[in-house]
């Protein structure tokens, strides 16, 4: 099984949608909520409609149409959601508290579903194919592309649009910083690496792509496979071998790690051991778009513009080994070292 | 011909019954799980409800686990399907070519609704409800619980989750990726679903009807079912309790909670599903309705099974009027409901129908009827347009 990535648009706490992260270098932000850069989406959606949208909606809309707008129509579309419409479902809760469960308004119910980004995305598109949400944590996105891998092998589609879209809400932020999981202090992005600190930072994203049976002319990479499980207790050396030898490769073809490291010293350590058996370069990202659970697709982004490059953004590289030339890109990418994920990209 | 992927252990629990014996007595007997809301307060306990009757520790005991804060009751009715599914497929736990999908809208949302405020200002810090509140933890615990660490996922699609689970499944172990896969649906009554669909004004004040002319709209329901599903090779020393044979899935892209009119692509649905399995319309002996009890949902898909069908029609019915419609676990239960019919050689009652919508004239079952059953359709619509319909057949 194999997809070419043909298009992509993305949205992030860098300045992803329109390429200038690549002239013009990373954003710094020193607090620990990395929130998108967010386009003037009067391009992209009709503005009486944009009005009345969430803002997850139209980050996800936002996105989807400007890979549309620079790949193809898609036949189906699949995406990965780690908390899904989080904000509405806060506001439903919250009146549903508020007015004893009295005269509520059904929108933000309607748009807490879970698929509601999925099936909005398909009214705009007119798309009336095969239209799926993965909503598992951090293996939502993963779970995303092999659907379309799977969906492209049955010859079903030639074009499946796959996203991987999380938001920031300052509810989810307040629970969970009280669960020590963001920096109290060294909150700057660009040394989130530097130092031995606990936490890490906060991030957002809606990154889009449309895979295609062939490639086309502005195609990117190719996407080989995708592995994902659960364990807290796994040799992670071993699993990657494993995969990688159902795709006929090796540890050693590896020549460059997108490693998922977010600065939280006990969540970093579980990356060491392959980090350490290989030569390849080692590239992070989380300090460019935080730590969210579809920020492999985010990932999957940067490998794919650096097969197409050639090049590693300098803000990414924490150990280049290897000079010449970039062709088979492993991502990997942990939650709590409970949930895990493999992608590997292919010049 | 794609590979064939059979059902070798299924596990179910509703508003009728535990187990499929007492599942099957209540659907001979027509015996309905709907009445009054008793085990949680809301504003709406006036509301007709298809609940399970048992408390969190009567369902944990269920479970064979300890009761737990932590545990959502969508979980534990995830994981005493899930479990007996396994057991009957003769697996003790997983291994390392069996995955996982799970489904669910509403999981973690009882949770949310006694602790979120606590942990919202502070009073509450517990890393473990947090993760919890989230619908995927159901599908995990339950995957860690059995021991299936590959390929496991959680699908929310709304009403249409479990179908496209059990879909997904048979797609899994078709590609390779796996051999065996445990699937299905979860979803507990919650007073967040319980308000949602009534500031939408579906829920019927007396009980669901479907295809009844004067349907007026859902009972909700919960519960949970899981099939194991294998490969042909994996099933080959196995009783076998049915056959996935085809499905489809088709997004309506018309509107997030209105029913597309034309029923073009709930018609889709059902004509892909019978295309896929390699089967003619005249081949599906009984068709287990999405039928909601909705005005739209029960006329458009009376019409788009009359396009499908023409002047003959499969036997006919709804099972919402048993357990209230449960969601993301629809599917799923009624997949189940749906080897049920095929091994028991029944076509399947609905009940609350009296007279037909006058636009189409469907007369769904009404008692069951003893029959050969080679072949079902069951239809799975949510919001958001999302439309499944698979093809369940008997394994010869």
């Amino acid at each position: 099984m194999k997809a070419y990535i043909n298009a992509h648009g993305i949205i992030s706490p860098q300045h992803t949608f329109d390429g200038a992260f690549f002239e013009n270098g990373p954003e710094e932000y020193n607090q620990p909520q990395m929130h998108c850069i967010e386009p003037d989406y009067k391009e992209f959606i009709n503005p009486a409609k944009l009005r009345r949208m969430s803002r997850i909606l139209k980050m996800g809309l936002g996105a989807a149409s400007l890979c549309v707008q620079r790949g193809t129509q898609p036949d189906a579309i699949i995406l990965g959601t780690g908390f899904g419409c989080l904000a509405d479902l806060e506001k439903f809760q919250y009146a549903m508290k508020a007015e004893n469960e009295q005269l509520l308004s059904p929108t933000p119910f309607v748009n807490s579903s879970h698929n509601m980004i999925s099936s909005q995305i398909a009214i705009a598109l007119g798309c009336n194919g095969y239209n799926m949400t993965h909503f598992h944590a951090a293996l939502s996105f993963e779970n995303t592309v092999q659907d379309a891998m799977m969906l492209i092998a049955e010859d079903e589609v030639q074009n499946v649009l796959v996203g991987g879209i999380d938001e920031i809400t300052e509810q989810l932020f307040s629970i969970t910083d009280k669960l020590n999981i963001w920096r109290k202090d060294n909150y700057n992005n660009m040394n989130l690496f530097n130092g031995t600190h606990r936490g890490t930072l906060m991030g957002e994203g809606a990154a889009f792509f449309i895979l295609g049976s062939k490639p086309t002319d502005g195609h990117s990479a190719q996407i080989i496979g995708t592995h994902t499980f659960i364990d807290s207790n796994t040799d992670i050396i071993g699993e990657a071998t494993d995969f990688l030898a159902t795709l006929n490769l090796t540890l050693a073809d590896i020549d460059t790690m997108i490693l998922g490291r977010n600065g939280d010293a006990e969540n970093d350590c579980v990356y060491d051991a392959l980090e350490n058996c290989t030569q390849a370069n080692i590239v992070h990202y989380k300090h460019l778009c935080g730590e969210y659970r579809t920020s492999s697709a985010f990932a999957m982004w940067l490998g794919a513009n650096i097969l197409q490059r050639q090049q590693i953004p300098q803000c990414t590289i924490k150990r280049q080994s290897r000079k010449n030339s970039y062709s088979n890109i492993l991502i990997y990418n942990h939650l709590n070292s409970t949930e895990h994920a493999f992608t590997v990209l292919s010049k | 011909m794609p590979q064939r992927v059979f059902i070798t252990g299924f596990g179910i629990i509703s508003a009728i019954g535990i187990g499929a014996d007492e599942t099957l007595a209540s659907l001979k007997a027509k015996r309905s799980g709907i009445g009054q809301l008793e085990l949680f307060e809301s504003a709406l306990s006036n509301i007709p409800v298809g609940e399970i009757k048992k408390s969190a520790s009567e369902l944990s005991e269920l479970a064979g686990i300890e009761h737990n804060a932590h545990n959502s009751r969508a979980f534990l009715l995830g994981l005493i399907a899930a479990k007996a599914a396994m057991q009957m497929a003769g697996y003790q736990k997983g291994y390392n070519r069996m995955g996982m999908i799970g489904s669910t809208t509403v999981a973690g949302q009882d949770l949310l609704d006694t602790y979120y405020t606590q942990m919202l200002d502070g009073t509450l810090v517990d890393a473990e409800m947090h993760r919890a509140f989230t619908g995927a933890d159901a599908t995990e615990k339950i995957a860690i619980t059995l021991g299936i660490k590959h390929n496991v996922t959680t699908i929310s699609t709304a009403c249409s989750s479990s179908a496209n689970a059990i879909m997904n499944g048979v797609r899994m172990i078709r590609s390779g990726l796996a051999d065996t896969m445990l699937v299905g649906g979860m979803d507990s009554l919650a007073r967040f679903s319980l308000n949602g669909f009534n500031a939408l004004e579906i829920l019927s004040p007396t009980g669901c009807r479907p295809f009844d002319q004067n349907r007026n709209g859902i009972t909700p329901g919960e519960g949970a079912a899981f099939m194991v599903l294998e490969s042909q090779s994996k099933a080959a020393c196995k009783q076998k309790y049915g056959e996935i044979r085809g499905f489809a899935n088709f997004n309506e892209a018309y509107h997030q909670t209105l029913v597309n009119p034309d029923g073009a692509y709930a018609e889709a649905a059902m004509r892909k599903a019978i295309e896929t399995a390699g089967l003619q319309p005249a081949d599906i002996d009984y068709l287990n309705a999405h039928g909601t009890g909705t005005e739209a949902n029960d006329l458009v898909e009376s019409k788009a099974i009359k396009s499908v069908f023409g002047d003959h029609l499969p036997h006919i019915s709804s099972t919402k009027g048993f357990t209230g419609h449960t969601f993301a676990a629809a599917g799923a239960i009624e997949c189940v409901f749906s080897l049920l019919a095929i091994n028991n050689n029944l076509a399947l009652p609905n009940v609350g129908f009296s007279n037909p919508i006058d636009e189409t004239g469907i007369v769904p079952v009404t008692e069951t009827i003893s029959m050969k059953i080679n072949n079902i359709i069951s239809n799975s619509f949510g919001f958001g347009g999302n439309d499944t319909s698979l093809v369940i057949s008997k394994a010869e």
